[in-house]
């Protein structure tokens, strides 16, 4: 699929989840428009947002991240939004440790409803959000915080905050490093080359000559 | 939970099955507040597509509940009325689940044992070679041992064996008389007979009768111990291919590779679903696999029919003189829309009649009656035509059959509409539903009282037909389906390649209403590999056991599997579910509906799925004539992020404000930038053209193309 055909191409579906008001939609603003502010016009019609990762030299990384839209509340996805995703975030809010109590909840949500081709957890890392400001809870505990991921299965966790742009980035990269690994050990990104899959495309008008009639 | 629920919505819509979501995404998409509930703990309604474990849970599940009525005097006014609203769903019922094979394959080791104890000469003629790895595949059986039993319903069966060539062209189940064993299971423990490497038997092990069995365990145990494995996997004489069987124990360990449709659907590659799926770019969420055979039923036997062209010229089965006639036919066929007045003279025959007229041979007949047209002895000779019209226009657009089937199973349909209608802003709760509608005293629900008792507002009310009160159906309009899944180890129809097949059988002496057969392999992503998931619909009599049975007894073995892997043989059934569904078509003149709540039919006993897309649309333009229905929402990339204070505060998951903006013109509800976007890529449209997708795209293309990608990881 490299375009030039040296340069290999990656396309990453990354979840994003938590619960309401932890800052999932201002972290993706942030990481990818680079942008922070209080208030978003609602991002009404945009099922995710991508950005483009020149990961080295010979790698070209695209990332989809799927907010998850009105039906988020509940805890309500469908299976749309999890189907063959690679990785995610769970993002809660450090000023409210409520939202912190339903992390495990939205992991083993997560588990029980995507798993990469080898039946393996999606690589999963926590993020403790807007850390600028006064912390609640467990999050003050390092120790603590790094069992509580390795018991819940998480790769990893960073203190965040989208408003400072704190540890964004660093989120990210160390996300796709995990998954560029699990990549090169299954094929992740690879097409399964099975071209009786059809994808019902409606952009690109096309050279194959549609046939009115059959017989 | 849900406290915080808001209290007003344009559209409350009760249920996600298809035309409820196809419905919900449109009036989302312009703009309307929806709130989308739905009393079971997943999305689809009766058109979900179940993993194992889950399509178990629901048949234990359906051993009904009903909730107590609440009281909600305190949440109406005096002129409004309380109507309830069905708390369980009664649509679905009399399901049964049943297991053919044995539980583990430990078991099936002790009873191989023991029949080699007991019948040891046996052993030779039939047993096969080389170490199994999996399952254990050899299956024979000792002639002499003939047991049967009969138990506590779970019957686990295993018919044989080496002798099994004849089949076929009976319509008995397969089975040597003489070595014919049945054994059965009571879920327990080791007992449960049968196969493995090589001999094997079954062993009946009901409650009444335990002693015998005991002492053969007994004596395998102390004899062969722990070294029978490797003395019996030699063999003498190399037998056949290798076959997957199966245990039951397996068979719940892949749970999570199934996915069973309670209402499986095609899509005719022309029809109004795939126009839909286009023109609302909601097909980006889903892919697709052609079905790769159509295939009819011809004295008996299962064949498959040329679809295309070139299927027909290079098929050997028809004479170069009925090519012609059948070409000329579906010529004819498809010429009917031009010219609708040259066909007035057969207005008032059947489309059988006007096809036997045509000296067609039986075969062709055939043909066009059952697998083209799918059409019964009643069918107008309009209706025929058009069914060949649309099957003649879908042929060749993306395969060489008409039909398309949506990988993951039918129930990803709805849940992509959905998606649609929440990345619009609309709001899902499952697990919820409305306990009763509150009606004002101009018959209009005002509002709904939620099952955790909150009233909330609505103009508008969207509800499947097994959320309606009962005083809104009329039961003369009440039909029933019957339904059956099975899971079987081969294809009804032998071939090299994994199988998408489509069979329609006629009404016949056995069947009163056709049956639609699908079969799908594992590439449909529905079930584990080599296995298949069989779906049998019909109109039918409320016992779908009854219903299916001469079709099932016909073409399938219900004795278990067996090793043989003869392509004369037939399938294996390894697990079943049988259900009805009940069918409401709501008739609206005849009841006293109020007029801002529509009812959504429930799944019919079509194959395809554009009625709910017609039936959701006519909706839709009842309700906002001058609105497009569900336009292509604009790229990702082309929606502008605008700081604005207005706006409610922590993140964009808040949609009201946004909405509260849009409220009379609810075009408004995108923002300009994404009008424009919309203007391009309705352009872009103007010739939907759909191909094969191919693994490579143009990089600069809109990242709608990645969306493609992504779903094809």
């Amino acid at each position: 699929m490299a375009a030039g055909g040296e340069k290999k191409e990656h396309l990453y579906k990354i979840l994003v989840i938590g619960e309401l008001g932890t800052g999932k939609t201002s972290i993706i603003k942030r990481y990818v428009h680079q942008f922070f502010s209080q208030h978003y016009r609602a991002t009404i019609g945009v099922d995710f947002a991508l950005k483009v990762l020149n990961w080295d030299a010979d790698t070209l990384i695209r990332l989809q991240l799927w907010d998850i839209a009105g039906q988020e509340r509940f805890g309500n996805m469908t299976r749309v939004y999890y189907k063959e995703a690679v990785g995610a975030f769970v993002v809660f809010d450090v000023t409210r440790a409520s939202t912190f109590e339903a992390v495990s909840k939205w992991k083993n949500d997560l588990d029980s409803k995507v798993q990469l081709p080898d039946g393996s957890p999606v690589p999963c890392v926590l993020l403790a959000n807007k850390c600028d400001q006064a912390k609640e809870g467990l999050v003050n505990n390092t120790a603590q915080m790094d069992e509580f991921c390795k018991e819940k299965g998480f790769i990893g966790w960073y203190e965040t905050s989208a408003k400072e742009n704190i540890n964004i980035d660093e989120a990210a990269r160390f996300l796709v490093t995990k998954i560029l690994e699990k990549d090169k050990a299954m094929k992740l990104g690879d097409n399964d080359h099975d071209n009786d899959k059809i994808v019902i495309d409606s952009n690109r008008p096309t050279g194959v000559e549609k046939k009115s009639t059959c017989c | 939970m849900t406290s915080d629920l808001p209290t007003e919505f344009d559209f409350v819509v009760l249920g996600t099955g298809l035309p409820e979501s196809i419905l919900a995404a449109a009036v989302s998409r312009i703009g309307y507040k929806v709130l989308h509930l739905d009393r079971n703990d997943h999305y689809s309604d009766q058109w979900a597509s179940f993993n194992l474990r889950a399509i178990e849970r629901f048949a234990e599940k359906k051993e009904g509940k009903n909730k107590e009525e609440k009281d909600y005097g305190d949440k109406i006014e005096e002129s409004e009325t309380l109507v309830r609203i069905p708390t369980a769903d009664s649509l679905v019922e009399n399901i049964r689940v049943k297991y053919y094979i044995p539980e583990y394959q430990e078991c099936m080791m002790l009873v191989e044992d023991m029949n080699k104890l007991l019948a040891p000469k046996e052993d030779d003629k039939n047993t096969e070679t080389g170490n199994n790895d999996d399952t254990g595949n050899g299956i024979a059986k000792p002639d002499e041992t003939q047991q049967t039993a009969e138990t506590d319903g779970s019957q686990v069966g295993i018919s044989d064996s080496h002798e099994s060539t004849k089949s076929v062209d009976t319509p008995i189940p397969i089975t040597d008389d003489n070595t014919r064993n049945t054994a059965t299971t009571d879920n327990a423990t080791t007992h449960n007979a049968t196969t493995t490497n090589n001999a094997t038997t079954t062993d009946n092990v009901g409650t009444n009768d335990t002693s015998e069995t005991s002492t053969s365990h007994t004596q395998n145990s102390t004899t062969d111990g722990s070294a029978t494995e490797e003395t019996t996997t030699k063999s003498d004489q190399p037998l056949r291919k290798k076959k997957k069987i199966w245990t039951k124990g397996e068979l719940q360990d892949s749970w999570r590779a199934f996915n069973i449709d309670l209402a499986p659907k095609l899509l005719y590659s022309s029809g109004k679903m795939v126009e839909l799926l286009i023109s609302s770019d909601v097909a980006k969420y889903c892919e697709f696999r052609t079905v790769s055979r159509v295939l009819t039923q011809h004295n008996q036997y299962i064949e498959k029919i040329p679809c295309s062209r070139a299927d027909v010229f290079s098929s050997k089965d028809v004479s170069m003189l009925d090519k012609r006639k059948l070409m000329k036919f579906l010529e004819w066929c498809a010429g009917y829309h031009k010219n609708p007045e040259e066909y007035e003279e057969y207005k008032n025959q059947t489309f059988l009649e006007v096809l036997k007229s045509r000296k067609l041979s039986e075969k062709l007949q055939n043909i066009i009656s059952n697998a083209i047209a799918m059409v019964t002895q009643d069918t107008s000779t309009e209706e025929g035509l058009k069914k060949t019209q649309v099957f003649l226009q879908s042929v060749g657009r993306y395969g060489n059959t008409p039909f398309l089937f949506p990988l993951y199973g039918s129930g990803e349909l709805p849940q992509a509409f959905c998606r649609l209608c929440a990345v619009f802003g609309g709001i899902y709760c499952l697990q919820m539903t409305a306990d009763a509608l509150i009606i004002n005293k101009e018959n209009k629900c005002e509002a709904i009282i939620t099952s955790e008792g909150q009233r909330i507002s609505c103009k508008w009310l969207i509800m499947g037909s097994s959320y309606s009160p009962k005083q809104y159906i009329t039961t003369d309009n009440k039909r029933q389906l019957s339904r059956c899944i099975l899971f079987t180890d081969k294809s009804l129809l032998h071939s090299e390649s994994q199988e998408l097949s489509l069979l329609w059988v006629p009404p016949s002496d056995h069947n009163i209403h056709p049956i639609t057969v699908l079969e799908l392999p594992q590439s449909a992503m529905v079930c584990p590999k080599d296995l298949y998931i069989v779906h049998l619909t019909t109109e039918g009599s409320g016992d779908p056991e009854a219903d299916f049975s001469p079709f099932v007894s016909q073409y399938l073995s219900t004795d278990g599997q067996t090793q043989n892997d003869e392509p004369t043989e037939k399938p294996s059934i390894l697990w079943s579910g049988y259900f009805s569904q009940q069918v409401y078509r709501v008739n609206e003149k005849t009841c006293d509906v109020p007029s801002n709540i529509f009812i959504l039919d429930g799944p019919s006993s079509d194959i395809h799925m554009d009625d709910p897309v017609l039936q959701a649309k006519e909706i839709f333009k009842h309700i906002c004539p001058d609105e497009d229905f569900l336009p292509k929402p604009p790229h990702p990339d082309d929606i502008i992020y605008v700081d604005e204070t207005e706006a409610t505060a922590g993140e964009g998951e808040s949609w009201v404000g946004e909405k509260e903006e849009g409220k009379d013109d609810p075009k408004n509800g995108t923002s300009q930038k994404a009008e424009q976007a919309e203007t391009e890529s309705e352009e872009k449209k103007e010739t939907p053209q759909k191909t094969l997708q191919e693994t490579t795209h143009d990089s600069d293309l809109p990242s709608d193309q990645n969306i493609v990608t992504a779903n094809k990881q």
